[in-house]
């Protein structure tokens, strides 16, 4: 009970300071779990993206019958997960949506104007050589004009998605580090203010376990109210998050990001985590700097 | 012997010894003053006592254990040790009960004090009995220290030094701010504990008080003991 008392008065007595720490921690954990989430999403999305592992296989011919033809020769190519046969409409909800001037062209021209075209989706683990292989026997069947393979058009993409994960990744670190800097910062300046009763407790014959639990408990406390604040933070703000990670995929025509409640969970769970592991260890290395125990 | 000091020296800095050639014996049950003049180094020999210092020279022994090499097992003497300090070292902004508590938590090893539960069952009635017999009534407990005069913050520390029933008990001078009656309280305690078998080493300037209690006293003078009266023959 002296222990509980110790660290519930310690952070009545340092209100100021426990709020600044609270909410400061809170406001880089928030910031190193949006750009944590970010970067995780855009890391899926360079092995997942379907536009990079699909193919528009285009057929020299509007007669249905050839076209199904196609289809089912392409469909036995090896290394081709599934294929579809594009329609007319489709393609000119396609054209309307990203080219108006050439959609409205081909509602005058009329619907043989627009070319068949087949979407291949390739498995996520075919690799490239494989996936080459596969598209030259595509190119190698009868009335298949072209294909426009997704990897090659996104490949620059990919690459630089890459980076921006590795980027957010070492942002998110960075942040987390800051975090700890802020808490072992915040435990000197406790250890020294509290110098006299680490003496005095010291002289009654208490342990270095004895002497540090009070402030491990606080750090435990004020882990907690960090983390509850971030993830109410996070619940309150999911919504604008997925606005604006949306306005980044969507411009790129990548898939739309989503936060399943089982994520949040686990999200949730590492925010109380970390929160809790950066109080710990800057409480114990302030400790081990002062050298009071 | 329950404390032990050989050939002891401590200084401060290279120049300044402030204690040198120093022994002294003191046996389980037995009672110490400690007299001399201010800066003779008095506290610095409490301090070495309740190894806040270490010598540096010579050997100080805890009932067997040497004070610089097992930190382990001077812990748990610590805590058979009640230390009354000179400027008191109280919590000025915890309650007295506060204060007063903090010793029952840090382990009991060695004490001849009731258990305490770690959620601290049993620990108010040890708070209220160690006050009363320090003369303060159990009201206070809930008064801030900041609130109390010297003499009532003096009998607080009292209060916590005895409130583990400590096989020794080291009191810097522990009637400096107290009038008469309370000088007297706190000492008729001190002796009432004594004949219980707790040991005692007071350091003091109060004539008086080594006049009427007789006991054993160590005169310090220049840095060492210059005196050792083991009948308590009022040397000074």
């Amino acid at each position: 009970m002296y222990f509980l008392n110790a660290a519930l008065l310690g952070m009545s007595r340092r209100v100021v300071a426990s709020i600044l720490v609270i909410f400061g921690g809170a406001a880089l954990l928030a910031a190193m779990a949006s750009i944590g989430l970010w970067s995780h999403w855009v890391g899926w999305q360079k092995q997942n993206l379907r536009a990079s592992r699909t193919a528009a296989v285009f057929v020299d011919s509007i007669d249905k019958n050839v076209v199904e033809e196609v289809l089912t020769q392409v469909m036995q190519v090896p290394g081709v997960e599934s294929a579809r046969v594009v329609s007319p409409e489709e393609f000119t909800a396609f054209l309307k949506q990203h080219f108006p001037d050439l959609a409205a062209a081909t509602v005058e021209l009329g619907d043989s104007v627009i070319p068949r075209t087949l979407e291949v989706v390739f498995p996520l683990d075919s690799d490239t050589f494989s996936r080459q292989h596969s598209a030259d026997q595509i190119k190698a069947i009868k009335n298949v004009t072209r294909i426009d393979d997704g990897a090659d058009r996104l490949g620059a993409a990919i690459h630089s998605l890459a980076w921006l994960s590795y980027g957010g990744i070492c942002l998110t670190i960075g942040l987390w580090l800051v975090l700890l800097i802020v808490c072992l910062g915040h435990y000197q300046s406790i250890f020294y203010t509290d110098s006299q009763e680490i003496q005095l407790i010291r002289s009654f014959g208490a342990s270095k376990f004895s002497i540090f639990l009070p402030w491990l408990l606080e750090a435990v406390f004020q882990s907690l109210i960090t983390g509850i604040v971030v993830v109410l933070s996070l619940v309150f703000g999911r919504g604008y998050l997925t606005e604006v990670y949306n306005q980044f995929f969507g411009s790129l025509g990548y898939e739309p990001f989503v936060l399943e409640n089982k994520n949040f969970l686990i999200v949730s769970m590492a925010i109380f985590l970390l929160a809790l592991v950066a109080h710990v260890l800057g409480g114990l290395f302030a400790l081990m700097r002062g050298k009071i125990a | 012997m329950l404390i032990s000091l050989r050939q002891v020296a401590k200084a401060y800095s290279p120049n300044s010894l402030v204690l040198r050639n120093v022994n002294l014996e003191l046996a389980k049950g037995e009672f110490l003053f400690v007299v001399g003049d201010s800066g003779v180094g008095k506290t610095t020999l409490l301090k070495l006592i309740t190894a806040e210092e270490f010598p540096t020279d010579g050997q100080v022994t805890f009932d067997g254990i040497r004070s610089e090499l097992d930190s382990s097992k001077l812990l748990r003497f610590r805590r058979r040790v009640g230390v009354v300090p000179q400027d008191y070292r109280l919590l000025k902004d915890r309650t007295v009960y506060d204060n007063v508590v903090i010793p029952l938590f840090f382990g009991r090893h060695g004490t001849n004090s009731p258990p305490v539960s770690f959620m601290g069952k049993g620990a108010r009635k040890l708070v209220e009995d160690a006050v009363t017999n320090v003369g303060l009534p159990v009201k206070i407990l809930e008064a801030r220290v900041r609130e109390l005069s010297g003499g009532e913050q003096q009998r607080v520390a009292i209060a916590r030094a005895i409130i583990n029933s400590p096989d020794l008990l080291i009191a810097d001078e522990p009637t400096g701010s107290l009038d008469h009656d309370h000088t007297w309280t706190v000492m008729d305690l001190f002796q009432k504990l004594n004949l219980k078998g707790m040991a005692f080493v007071v350091a003091t300037h109060d004539r008086e008080i080594i006049r009427r209690v007789r006991k054993r006293t160590c005169h310090l003078s220049g840095g060492t003991i210059r005196v050792d009266d083991r009948e308590g023959a009022c040397i000074f």
